[in-house]
């Protein structure tokens, strides 16, 4: 059984808010100087659900990425992590591929990769959070799509796929192949190995160009970026002065009721 | 009538007792045992460069007595010195008696010599070691059965071998007193073996009647000697460590006591540090019978002390009835040992403070047993805490081990208003400032970083600083045990500094300072390092810093740091900071010098929970706030935190505040920034 694991490298969603920097002129986002990007914290989660399922039923693990030179890192740590082979297309473009594009290019490689029983990817990636490529790959491949997973079993030849609701989940089953998005309440991924970590160091990464994989992005790409901003909060201090604490508490209330809190 | 005597005198057919040498082969046959079982471990080089000189050294601590009393220790410590008391009277008394009993051998039957004065003088020898074992043994009864500390357990073993030296010394006074007793005439000279002859007169002098006595005492005597040199041969009781431990100093680590041992040929590896007894060395496994449960490392324990369930005493004790089980039956595989017999949770209690190794008599190395059991569970089985788990996700990604709301900043923050030299840009400069994670992301101690720059520029050093590149030090992953992270960020590390040309590291942080000026050797990386307490102490010192008045007369207690004090044995230079500040007055807490309590934060503690038992910041706090300091004064970003925490916790912050040493010494000095400002302007 073959499990192919789509992830992307991401600039740290832990800098700090203040530091987000973006180029209005260019609609770009500016990666922020000496904080080293990370793999997307759902295609860890992705990542973490293929191990589980080659724990437990023997399957052959292979990641894609996208993106420049640097993106191998990502891939060097999903292989540390227990994933079997890496592959990284390299991305020549100018500007960053759009759902679309990056699903077309995930769907070239993932059929030159070959035979596969399983799909996953993030629910989302951390950086902007469309959420569309997991579900266009799917498409562009013909096969079916569950989203928002938060767990994932082998039952009977199918993939029985536990999906985030609003107040609950649902269980739903689809036949092979099929590609499943994966949700961070699939819990902690796991962390490399000593053994994983040297495999990872001496493992060859399979590189491939835009034309090794027959991708032709003429005509695929369907977003465009009309203007790129950072909001504006505001954010004030009411500080709500009293003698005694019962006091403070009762003028809290009041005041909340008053902005219409409670 | 002659001053001299006979050896064998009463007793015609004595001379078989020599035979009792033979026992000799039992007590070979008894350490090639237990050789056998320390090779159940991986063997490491035993003649090193430098192995001669630590015997000659490790002979010279066993017959002062180094550990045992104390010497050279700060502070000497009362409470210990009875049990070193004991000990060394015991020891000192033994080898008397040994060495005058062996000379009566030579004079009996090689060279006759004993005549006259020499035989007055060694007489009286062999009395004073009477003396002094009997007086020893005596103090051990009473500790042992009437003071009972609690870290000393009661076995059989422990009283048989008190029992039996008693016996021996008391029976080797009263076949004295017997034959002085039924000498005819009574010789004076014995006076010099004042204990005997005191006895003599109690039994009455000229007495041949007594012979009979003497006779018989003298086998039991005999009897008795060889009953424990028998005992010791067949069961390995606690009396074996005086052949075991000595040779357990011989072969003490050669390395500076900061260093772990990196894995050999890490890159070839299969699986990683100890999951069992065969995973350890040779040396690790001989520390194990060297041991002789005195429990000393379990009284200085942090982790004990605040009711962990860790005992670096029973891990040792534990670890030893696993390899006589090793030993026995080759098969026993399960339980293993790290995790099972040794539980997870004793093996991250360890804060790796070193106190324990630093107190123990015969040398026994503890925390790299820890931390091999801690590289088995991070490495091979990808088993530990989960805060554990996250800050090596954060080493992983990040490059430093820190997450959270507080660390939400770039590790070049810290700078924003500094004028600095960024290392690769000022050519010239040899000398790092080496930040250290905490240090660049922590708002506290990015304080203290800026204290230290401002200081440094005042006083004219010139020295750049990584900024936002800087990396961790790799000192975070050693200690969990993430010993692959550790290597390949030193790697990186050195490469860095080599291409830079760094030559001088100044580091506000003990650990990176362990880590980079011990432990960058193994690697290739040798350089100049020095924390930032000897820097300011040799620039005090050379009157680089002016210091003015402090505010106001302000009384401070200092804590030492584990991995200054205990690893790197800088105990001094801080103190001598504070005798250069006007207006403050240093107190000491009641455990400071090598016996200083852990803040609980080494180890990578700082990044765990700490749910059983006291919180070790908290006990450390309590012993601060009690000396009656408004300032508690550390010269480590990890304690900095842990104080502060505990202050904040115990609402202690209107008495009690925690400042970095180089704080406290910028609120002495005159120089302020902006003068700074205006000489750099002037030139």
């Amino acid at each position: 059984m073959n499990i192919i694991v789509c992830i992307k490298q991401v600039p740290d969603p832990e800098i700090p808010p203040a530091r987000f920097q973006i180029d209005p002129e260019g609609k770009k986002v500016l990666p922020p100087e000496g904080v080293a990007p990370v793999i997307s914290v759902f295609d860890e989660r992705a990542v973490e659900v293929a191990l589980r399922l080659k724990d437990k039923h023997q399957a052959k693990v292979t990641v894609i990425t996208i993106g420049p030179p640097a993106a191998k890192k990502a891939v060097r740590y999903a292989l540390s992590m227990g994933a079997d082979t890496g592959i990284h297309v390299q991305q020549d473009m100018v500007e960053e591929p759009d759902s679309f594009e990056s699903a077309h290019i995930l769907a070239r490689a993932i059929e030159k990769a070959g035979e596969y029983s399983l799909i996953l990817c993030g629910r989302q990636a951390a950086d902007w959070d469309a959420g569309q490529v997991g579900s266009i790959i799917a498409e562009n491949l013909g096969i079916p799509v569950l989203t928002v997973a938060r767990k994932v079993d082998l039952i009977d030849g199918k993939w029985r796929v536990e999906s985030v609701i609003q107040d609950g989940y649902r269980i739903m089953q689809t036949p092979m192949p099929a590609l499943v998005t994966v949700s961070s309440e699939i819990g902690l991924p796991r962390l490399p190995t000593g053994i994983g970590i040297i495999k990872a160091t001496k493992a060859k990464i399979i590189e491939w160009s835009l034309n090794d994989i027959g991708a032709d992005l003429s005509g695929i790409r369907r977003s465009e970026i009309l203007k790129l901003y950072i909001p504006v909060r505001e954010a004030k201090c009411h500080i709500v002065e009293a003698d005694t604490v019962p006091e403070a508490a009762q003028k809290l209330a009041l005041r909340l009721r008053e902005v219409k809190i409670i | 009538m002659e001053i001299s005597r006979e050896a064998f005198w009463n007793i015609q057919y004595g001379r078989p007792v020599y035979l009792g040498m033979l026992l000799l082969l039992p007590i070979c046959y008894s350490i090639y045992r237990r050789y056998r079982l320390w090779s159940l471990g991986k063997p490491v080089e035993k003649l090193e460069k430098g192995r001669l000189g630590s015997f000659i050294t490790g002979a010279a601590k066993i017959l002062i007595h180094k550990r045992l009393l104390g010497i050279g220790s700060i502070p000497s410590s009362p409470k210990e010195l009875y049990a070193g008391i004991m000990h060394a009277l015991i020891f000192a008394g033994m080898l008397l008696l040994l060495l005058v009993t062996l000379l009566l051998a030579v004079h009996e039957d090689f060279v006759p010599f004993m005549h006259g004065v020499p035989y007055l003088i060694i007489s009286f020898l062999g009395e004073l070691g009477g003396i002094f074992a009997f007086a020893g043994l005596v103090m051990a009864v009473i500790r042992r059965y009437i003071r009972k500390p609690e870290r000393l357990d009661n076995t059989l073993d422990d009283s048989l071998t008190l029992v039996l030296l008693l016996l021996l010394i008391i029976t080797g006074f009263v076949i004295e007193g017997l034959r002085i007793s039924a000498t005819i005439p009574a010789p004076p000279w014995e006076r010099w073996s004042f204990v005997g002859f005191a006895l003599a007169e109690i039994f009455g002098l000229e007495k041949v009647s007594l012979l009979r006595w003497h006779k018989w005492i003298w086998w039991l005597h005999v009897g008795i000697f060889y009953g424990t040199v028998i005992y010791l041969c067949f069961s390995f009781p606690k009396l074996f460590h005086i052949i075991v431990s000595p040779i357990n100093i011989f072969f003490c680590s050669l390395r500076p006591k900061g260093a772990l041992a990196p894995i050999a040929n890490i890159e070839d590896a299969e699986t990683f540090g100890a999951s069992d007894i065969d995973d350890f060395t040779w040396k690790q496994l001989l520390d194990l019978d060297a041991c002789t449960n005195c429990g000393r490392c379990q009284d200085s324990c942090p982790a004990y002390i605040s009711g962990k369930t860790l005992s670096p005493k029973r891990v040792i004790r534990d670890m030893k009835v696993r390899m006589e089980e090793r030993g026995s039956k080759q098969s026993v595989k399960s339980p293993a040992l790290a995790g099972e017999i040794i539980k997870d949770d004793d093996i991250w209690s360890c804060t790796t403070c070193r106190s324990c190794q630093e107190v123990c008599p015969v040398f026994v190395e503890h925390v790299d047993k820890i931390v091999e059991m801690r590289r088995n569970l991070t490495m091979t089985q990808s088993r530990m805490p989960e805060a554990v788990q996250l800050m090596v996700g954060n080493l992983f990604s990040r490059g430093h081990p820190w997450t959270g709301a507080q660390y939400m900043r770039l590790k070049g923050d810290w700078m924003d208003g500094l004028e600095l030299n960024i290392l690769g840009k000022e050519k010239n400069i040899d000398t790092l400032l080496w930040v250290g994670c905490t240090g660049a992301l922590a708002d506290r101690n990015a304080d203290v970083t800026r204290s230290l720059v401002k200081i440094l520029q005042s006083a004219g050093v010139d020295f750049t600083v990584m900024g936002a590149e800087e990396p961790c030090c790799g000192d975070p992953a050693r200690r969990i045990g993430f010993e692959i992270l550790f290597a390949e960020q030193v790697q990186q590390n050195i490469e860095i500094f080599h291409k830079h040309n760094v030559k001088r590291i100044i580091t506000a942080c003990p650990h990176c300072f362990n880590t980079i000026k011990n432990e960058y050797r193994q690697f290739g990386g040798d350089f100049e390092v020095l924390h930032h307490s000897q820097l300011l102490a040799r620039l005090l010192r050379d009157g680089k810093l002016k210091i003015t008045g402090g505010e106001r007369r302000r009384r401070v207690t200092y804590h030492d740091s584990c991995y200054l004090g205990r690893y790197n044995d800088i105990y001094y230079e801080p103190r001598d900071i504070l005798s250069h500040l006007p207006r403050i007055e240093t107190v000491e807490m009641p455990r400071f010098g090598q016996r200083a309590l852990c803040c609980g934060g080494g180890g990578g503690r700082i990044w765990m929970e700490e749910p059983v038992g006291t919180k070790i910041n908290r006990i450390r706090t309590e012993e601060a706030f009690k000396t009656g300091s408004e300032v508690v004064v550390t010269a480590c970003p990890f304690c900095l935190q842990m104080f502060d925490e505990g202050i904040r916790a115990k609402e202690l912050d209107k008495d009690l505040k925690v400042m970095d040493l180089v704080e406290l010494v910028e609120t002495s000095m005159a120089v302020s920034g902006e003068e700074i400002q205006k000489r750099r302007e002037t030139g």
